[in-house]
Formats: structure tokens, sequence, C-alpha cells
């Protein structure tokens, strides 16, 4: 075709004999241009039957003039990367279609990128390989209704084409992304735009971590239509999305490089970062740093504008940047929210590109939060009354005097130990209203027993409810809230408040002015264990348990089945959290019972008392006003955070539960599957450690001197038939590394799901190597993936594993009961650097020990291991 | 008696090695009969201090001087005061003073009171005592020797029966006699002089 239109131009352009010229003649006959002599007239060509028409022929543009002769012609097949195509009446157009990356979201922009590396992004990949990779963050998927807030967690990406395209441009989206129009509508891949639209401005959004692509692709209006076929190579993005637990945390000095945190106390450093090896085409790109009182993702989404970097034009190149040296002093006592924003497009104004930690992310909580002396009384002067309802019904009541500003008031009940007395809690009760609580605590009815002590609790209760009007003058009235109880009780009051909750769950006890949902939080200061853990069961309600390892009169020790405590937290199926402490006693919880405190470095009733108001105003701020980040001070171990004014020389152990019933991740609880060499969840178990053992968490003779026969010595998890807490024991010696291999059942191999691997561990009283170490143990934790990648965390980043309070008694030797800590590790973590074990075909947890991993030496406990969301 | 009391007194050092039922309680005396007071009550007084929980009419509100060790109040079980083969009510706990008021539940004439012997039985939570288990304790503080207040050679006279409303009149009438007697527990008997009738 194209050659035949050739000839007929070489027709047209016949020569003047005479003078040799070319000449071109018009339909007429007539020479066109120039003199001519003697001419033909012109042959037929393309443009006879369509004056002023642009007609198309074999990818060739011809314009026809008025006469119906061919005034120019343009080979589309000449314009760049083959993309050319012929439309009729409109000439020569590409076919390119492109997909530029954008820092703007701002609609009908493209190109709209001011950043090398989004320009990078911007090369659409014509006549290319697909570009660098574009990172995206993995979010929660908008849902439409919160598009204004979510958006902000998405990349836009501009589609851009000739509008005057016929035909349709089919975008195609594969793996883990998902493909949005500017009011949040997904898009259906493959997802069909017409030209005449164009540009459009899409929104990207990461929600499985791993790559996706973005393609594109020319669909012309008639597929036989030769002028209409596109030679153009697609365009294609390839995304990477990453998993962002944050960008706030602390620097390690070793793999993952990087512990992304929520909490941090007051004036103490801050920093932020992101891990290059996900986030590569951020590495050099230069940002803005904001630190912004958080806002809520409503206001995010009303303002969206920034104010007063902390920097301008930084970048974080790999490592971590410290955005405070002294995170300042937060207003809200329980803590200030921070979101953290890096405004990659320089614009002032929070905007779809830009990165951040707080709403958008997950559940719109602030990126971090900055907690100050959770010890100093809050800001309410408090008023105090006693009265008297009968014997057992005396109370003493604290109560923050200005009850409007303080409303709604939740009410902490407190029941006092056998021999204690209800006027011996000033030191909390005054703490907890000064933050806004009404703090009750009664004459508590103990020496019969926990039965007629959880009665008391639970009648004082109702009675206390009963009276409102009445007390403190009537002012609690109106704002008190009892939808929310906290039920706090000491010694035998510790296991009564248990006990109580009980006898809610089972129906022995049917309150009148207030029902168990309304107990929202129980918290046991070394409780008594009397009736056993199945009855003094604070069942799903979320429970705090917190004792010293010095307790001279509830002892915890092996051969005293009431002292058990930790007996009660393992039968709680709600959150719980147990906090025990080192050179703590009994009656260092209330003002004035007899000094029972033994064993070596005790802190004293002072300093206790310090440490627990601190403490307690993190737990009640956590399950009673909402403050989650709170929790952090009982997930995290302790010598990883603490809060603000507890010295770093208390030694304590946390132990940190989730509810139950979202536990669904469990590897191995030693619970079931009797065969040490099979976990609980199904799959193999290889220990590679000495003297291995799998049993009841009891210690056999009631004795914490260590004996070969008895090697589940120090265990008090379990005691009657009730308690069937399982665990493992083994033990390694210098010079030798030992390991526990648990394999992940091919059913279970996807954990991409879950957010941490937590487990239980605890050293081994007076077990020769555990004397041999003396002081914290250390190890590593290995995920390897079904192809054998591999990374390990050593757990020394975050702290370690207690030693045994150094108390004698029980038997020759020092070392009181072994101590649980719970250590968590971040799933994401193990996949630093952009590398490590593929989550989706997790095939093992190795557990390390020795020199290589951590400690040299030690006997270990472990227990509960498992994935949690 | 010499082996208890020096593992008492090595007990006061140390308060984590107090005797347990395990380790074969002695039973002992109570070292002092101070007051005997027979009461009765119009409205029934509560009685959680055994498994048997049917409440009273009359007792007998008791002041008695014991090794305040034994009176030591603590979470764990903790020897239990009897009379004969019945739990007495501690009304407080008698530590560090040793002094420690109660009451004895039922009706006793004179001649019944001075038979009674006043001793510390086996640790155990009073309401899991159950007739039986205080039958056996009884048995046990009768063999060990304990004798009868009437043949105590500090055997008194019972005062003279008081008719009270009800629980909180004992009360009331035990705030003066532990101000007295025991005195760091006075602010708890400041508190039952605040209670009010029934």
């Amino acid at each position: 075709m194209k050659t035949l239109a050739l000839t007929l131009v070489a027709a047209l352009m016949a020569c003047d004999g005479a003078s040799g010229k070319l000449v071109i003649a018009d339909d007429s006959g007539e020479p066109a241009t120039g003199p001519t002599e003697d001419t033909e007239p012109p042959p037929p060509d393309a443009c006879d039957d369509s004056p002023d028409q642009l007609l198309c022929d074999a990818r060739v543009a011809i314009t026809c003039d008025a006469a119906g002769d061919i005034a120019s012609t343009e080979d589309c097949d000449q314009l760049g990367d083959s993309s050319g195509v012929c439309l009729p009446d409109l000439g020569c157009a590409s076919c390119q279609v492109t997909l530029t990356v954008g820092a703007s979201e701002a609609a009908g922009v493209t190109g709209a990128v001011t950043d090398t590396a989004a320009d990078t992004a911007a090369d659409t990949g014509t006549g290319e390989a697909p570009v660098a990779t574009v990172s995206l963050p993995r979010v929660v998927a908008p849902t439409g209704e919160d598009w204004g807030w979510t958006r902000y967690g998405l990349r836009p990406v501009v589609v851009a084409a000739d509008p005057t395209l016929p035909g349709l441009i089919e975008l195609s989206a594969e793996g883990g992304i998902g493909v949005y129009d500017e009011s949040g509508e997904r898009l259906t891949a493959p997802a069909r735009l017409l030209p005449g639209d164009l540009p459009v401005t899409l929104m990207v959004a990461g929600l499985e971590t791993g790559e996706g692509t973005l393609g594109a692709t020319y669909l012309p209006s008639d597929e036989d239509d030769p002028d209409q076929a596109c030679g153009a190579q697609d365009p294609s993005l390839t995304f990477t999305v990453a998993p962002l637990a944050g960008l706030a945390g602390h620097a390690l000095d070793g793999f993952p490089w990087f512990q992304v945190v929520e909490t941090f106390n007051a004036g103490g450093p801050v920093a932020i970062t992101l891990d290059p090896a996900w986030f590569t085409d951020r590495a050099d790109q230069p940002f803005d740093l904001y630190a912004v009182p958080h806002r809520g993702p409503e206001d995010w989404a009303a303002d969206p504008s920034l104010d007063a970097p902390l920097a301008a034009g930084v970048t974080l190149d790999g490592g971590a940047l410290t955005i405070w040296d002294e995170a300042p002093e937060p207003a809200d006592p329980l803590g200030d929210g921070w979101d953290i924003i890096l405004d990659y497009d320089q614009d002032g104004a929070l905007s779809s590109g830009d990165l951040f930690d707080g709403p958008g992310l997950g559940d719109g909580e602030a990126g971090l939060f900055v907690v100050g002396d959770l010890g100093e009384d809050g800001p309410f002067s408090v008023g105090r009354d006693t009265y008297n309802g009968g014997v057992w019904r005396r109370q003493t009541l604290y109560w923050p005097e200005d009850t409007a500003a303080a409303a709604p008031i939740p009410l902490v009940v407190i029941s006092h130990g056998n021999g204690h007395d209800y006027t011996w809690y000033d030191w909390i009760g005054d703490h907890l209203a000064s933050h806004g609580y009404a703090v009750m605590s009664h004459s508590n009815d103990t020496g019969p027993g926990i039965d007629t002590a959880s009665e008391t609790t639970l009648t004082n209760t109702d009675y206390f409810l009963e009276i409102l009007d009445g007390v403190a003058g009537g002012a609690l009235a109106a704002d008190l809230d009892p939808s929310r109880i906290t039920w706090i009780g000491h010694s035998r009051g510790g296991e009564g408040v248990a006990r109580a909750y009980d006898k809610i769950v089972t129906g022995e006890y049917t309150p009148t002015y207030y029902t168990g949902d309304q107990i929202a939080l129980i918290s046991s200061i070394a409780p008594t264990v009397f009736e056993g853990a199945v009855a003094s069961n604070p069942h799903d309600t979320p429970y705090h348990l917190i004792a010293g390892a010095g307790d001279g009169d509830v002892n915890g020790a092996p051969d005293c089945e009431q002292c058990q405590f930790f007996r009660i937290a393992r039968v709680a199926t709600g959150p719980a959290q147990v906090t025990y402490l080192q050179g703590v006693g009994h009656n260092e919880f209330n003002c004035c019972g007899f000094d029972d405190a033994t064993g070596p470095d005790q802190i004293g009733r002072a300093a206790t008392q310090e440490l627990a108001r601190r403490y307690y105003t993190a737990l009640l701020g956590a399950y009673i006003r909402d403050r989650s980040h709170l929790l952090e001070y009982f997930s995290r171990m302790s010598d990883d955070l603490k809060p603000l004014g507890v010295s770093d020389g208390v030694i304590l152990a946390n132990q940190y539960q989730t509810d139950r019933a979202l536990a669904d991740g469990v590897l191995d609880s030693f619970q079931s599957e009797s065969s040490i060499s099979v976990g609980s969840a199904g799959g193999d178990v290889a220990i590679d450690a000495g003297s291995p053992d799998e049993d009841r968490l009891e210690d056999d003779d009631d004795r914490l001197a260590w004996r070969d026969s008895d090697p589940m010595n120090g265990m008090t998890q379990a005691e009657d038939s009730d308690d069937q807490d399982r665990g493992l024991v083994f033990d390694f010696t210098a010079g030798e590394a030992a390991a526990v291999e648990l394999s992940v059942p091919a059913e279970r191999q996807d954990v991409s799901s879950y957010t941490w691997l937590s487990m239980r561990l605890c050293q081994g009283t007076r077990h020769p190597e555990t004397v041999a170490l003396d002081g914290p143990l250390t190890f590593s934790v290995t995920l390897v993936d079904a192809d054998g990648e591999a990374a390990t965390i050593p757990t020394a980043h975050y702290g370690g594993i207690t030693q045994p309070y150094q108390r004698s008694g029980e038997g020759p030797g020092e070392g009181w009961s072994n101590e649980f800590s719970t250590v968590r590790l971040r799933l994401s973590d193990f996949r630093a650097d952009g590398a490590g074990p593929d989550l989706t075909r997790l095939a093992a947890v190795r557990l390390e020990f020795g020199e290589e991993s951590g400690s040299d030496r030690g006997r270990v406990g472990i227990d509960d291991l498992e994935f949690l969301q | 008696m010499i082996a208890l009391l020096l593992s008492l007194t090595t007990a006061a050092a140390d308060p984590v090695v107090l005797p347990t039922a395990a380790d074969g309680f002695e039973p002992v005396a109570v070292e002092e009969v101070i007051t005997l007071q027979p009461f009765t009550v119009a409205v029934p007084h509560p009685w959680r201090w055994a498994s048997d929980r049917d409440a009273i009419t009359e007792g007998v509100l008791v002041t008695v001087r014991v090794d305040p060790e034994l009176a030591r109040p603590r979470q764990t079980e903790s020897p239990v005061l009897y009379a004969d083969g019945a739990p007495v009510e501690r009304l407080n706990a008698g530590y560090p003073s040793g002094c420690v008021v109660g009451i004895i539940p039922g009706r006793y004439d004179p001649a019944s009171l001075q038979a009674l012997r006043l001793y510390f039985g086996p640790p155990g939570l009073p309401e899991r005592i159950d007739a039986d288990e205080g039958r056996a304790a009884l048995a046990v503080a009768v063999a060990a020797g304990i004798t009868p207040l009437g043949e105590r050679a500090d055997a008194r006279e019972a005062l003279a029966p008081v008719s009270l409303r009800g629980s909180a009149a004992v009360f009331r009438m035990a705030a003066p006699v532990v101000e007295g007697c025991s005195e760091s527990e006075a602010p708890l008997a400041a508190s039952w002089r605040q209670l009010a009738d029934e």
C-alpha cells in the first residue's frame, strides 16, 4: 500500500520533458506548481474524493487540500517508539500510554513529580524493561467511608495518553496492590478507561506484602484496522509493598537494625527509619520531616496542612534519623500522641505519596506516644470521705473534687487482705483519684476465708452504687461512670476479687446495681490461691497480677499451694499481664502491714508504691481509658521499657498474654501432644539440648534446691489437678550450642497476617547452669522458610530473661521460684534488609542458645510459643 | 511445748517458717483470758466462721491474750482460734499486741463457759471448718493438755449477760476493749464506734 501510494505520488509528479523538472499536477490536469509544458492529467489519488480531509492509508496520514489533492503526508510509523497510529481526520497520534507515579494527588496533573526518585519512576518503561520499584507501605484496604484519610497511605499514579485516540486503555493490576479512583472506588482489573477522559489520577494501595504490578495497554477501536495497530510497549510499574509497622523507634546495633515501638518516655530519644531494602526508591529522596500533635483521621482529612518542620530536605539513606534527642513532656498525663510525616513532595501538607506514621496506616492511632511520669499525681484535687453502712460496709472514698471536669469518672474498688485495713490504701487511692477515678476501699471480711472475702467485694460494690447519691455529698451521682469498674484486691482480697467475678459468671451471685459486663479490669496483688485457679478465675475479663519475689507471706514457694499466684493468671482467658518484682515483699503494697520482705536488695515500701502507682496508672489507662499504647509497659521486656521514674536497677519480669479468643496462631503451648517431639500445633519439635523434658509446670518435690529427679524445679504454674499448664525445660553448657526447632505445619505456614512471634521463658532456679550463668539469659530466634531462607534476631536487643531472685530458703542455695518473661518479636523484623524468610511459607521457628546466640549456658523453661495479631 | 516455743521464737525472727498443718501443729492455749461477756442479739449476727453458716443470736465476746506470732495476720492458712470445736470469730488481728477480741458462737451458762477450752488449733480457713473438723481439733487439744477455762490459773467469771440490738452493737461493745489492749488497732475500733444499729 505504501509502495502504491508512493507510486501514485510519482505518477503525479510527471517529468517536464523540456526542463526535466518535476511537476506536480492537480486533478484538473493543470500543473499545480511551477511551469509545465505539455503535462499529462494527474492520475487519481487518495484525496480525489476527500477534499479538505485527513486520511489514513497504510499508517500514513494524508492531508488533502480543498482541491482534493494531497497536500502533505506523514508517516505515522516515524513517531518514536513505534507508537504511531493514524487516526482519520486527525492524523498521526501516539498510542503510547504513560503511567507516572506522582508525588501529588492533584487531579489532572500529569508527571507531577518533584524529586528524582519519583522522576525515575515517571519513566514509564516504554521500550525498556519495567521501571525501578516503587515502594508502597502495606495498608488496610480502604473501605470507601474512610477514604478521606486512608488515601494518604496510597500513591497516586497518573494515567495519560493522547485523548484523541479511539478505543480504550485497559489497566491490569496483579499482585498485592489495589487500584482506586480518586473517589475511593476500587477498580476491578482489568479496568478500562476512555482516552478522552485522560489524564486521570489513580491511587495505588499496597495491600499484601510483596510485589505488585500495574500495567496499561491501548486497545484500538478496530483491531483489524492496521492504521490503529499500536506498536508501543505497554507501560508497567512494579510496586514493592513493604511492611511498615511504623516509623518511630530505636536504632539497634545489629540486625534487624531498628525496633519500631509506639511508646516512648518523655526526655528520651526518638528516631525514625525506613528499611532501604524495602523502600528502595526513598533511600536518597529528600523530605521535610514533621512531628505533628496527633490528629484523628477525620481531622487529617479536613486539614492536611503541616507547620514548622523539624527538618527540611533530609534523607534517611538506610540509617536512623533522630527526630528528638529528648522527647517533649506531654500535656496529657497518659501521654501525648504524635503523628510523623515525611513530606516527600515538600508541599507543606500531608498528601498521598508522603509517608507517615499515624492515621491511615491502620487503626487511626497516633504514630507514637510520649508518656510522662505516670507516678506524678494527676490534675485533680482529691476529696476523701469515710462512711459506714455496717460492719462489712465501711468504706473510704477518694474522688476528684472537680467531678464535672473529671467526668465520666470510672470506679475502682479496693479489697484489702487478711488483717489489713481498708484505710491502708491512701498511696493508690489518692493517686488514682487525682487522675480522675473514684476509688472506694472497703472493709473486707477475709478472716473466714475467700468465700466471705469475695462476697464482701460483691456486696460492697453493690452497696456503693446503691448509696451513690449520698456519698461525697452527692458530688459523684451525676458524674460517676459505673460502666467500667476495676477491682483491685490484695492478698486474700486479691483472690477474692477473682473469686467474686467467677461467682457472677457462674450465677452464684447476681449483683443488684451492676452486671459482670461492667467489671472491666481485675488486678490481684500477691493473691492467695485457696480455692484453686478454676474457682478464683477472672475468665475473660482483662486481668493483672503484681507480686514481689521477696514476699514473706504469700511467698510463691513450691511447698505452699496457697501461695502460687501465677496459677490465677494462667487460667485467665482474656488479656492478662503479670508484673513480678524482685526485692519486694507482701506488705509493701499497703501502708501498715508488718515487714515481711525476705531476700536481698529490697527496694522498700516507698519505692514499691512509687513503682506500683506508675504501673496502675498505665494499666487503668490502657483498659479503662482505652489508651492502648500504655500496654507496652506490660508487653515489652522490662529492660526495654519501664515507666519513667522506675529505676533501671529494679528487676522485674513482665508477662503478657493476649485475649485467648484471638489466639489462633499457637505453635506450641505444650498442652496437647504429650510427645516431646511433637508440638501442640502438630509440627515436629527437634531439641538439641541437654536434659529436655516436657511436663506440667509444677515443682515435684516442693523444694527449690536443684535435683536431677525434679526437672521442673522451681515451677509454680500448676499445682492441683485443675492446673494443667505444661511447658518444656532443657539446659545447655559452656562451649555447647543448643537449639529447639519447631516445624510449622504445612497448613499454617502462611503467618503473614500475624504481627508477632511470642513466647514465655524462664531460667530454672538453682540449676548448676543457672548458677554458673549468674545473670540474665539471652538467646536468638531464627525463622526459616520452605526454601531455607532464614533470618536471626538476638533477643539481647530487648532484654534478658531474669535471673531468679537470689533469695534463700526451701533448701540449700539461692534462687526463688522461676519467673517467666514474655518475649515478643515483630515478624516483619525478620524481613529487614528486604530479604529473609518468606512469611507466607514459614517452615520452622528455631530458638538458639549458646555463646554464638546469646548466653553461653543456662537452664531454660519455655511455654506458649505462638503467632499473634 | 518447749520445741514448739523454740520454733515460734525462730518464726519471730523469720516470718516465713510459721508451722503449717502439714507440720503437725501442736495446739497452743491462749495465754490469758481477760474478759468473757455473754450477749444476745435481737437481730441475728451473720456467722461465716464455719462451714455451717447459721446466724447466731447468742454468743460470748471474749478477750484473750495470746502469743503475738500466733495472732500475726497472715494471708495463707493461719492457726485458728477455737472455743472447744468452734472457730472463734476474731474481730481484730491482735498483732503486735497479742490482744485478741472475738466472738464465741452459741449460748453458754456460767458452768458451760468454764468448761470451754480456748486454744489455737491447726492452720486453716475457718469458713471451711465443719463440725467434724472442729471435734477433731478439740480432741487434739484435749490430748495435748489444753485445760478448760475453769481449771486455768487465770480462771475468771463471766460478766453479766447483755442484750444487744445486733452486730453493730457487739462491735461497738468491743471497741473500747480493743482500744485499751491493742493500741495500733485503735483506728479500727474507732470505726466500730460509728456503726449504726441494724
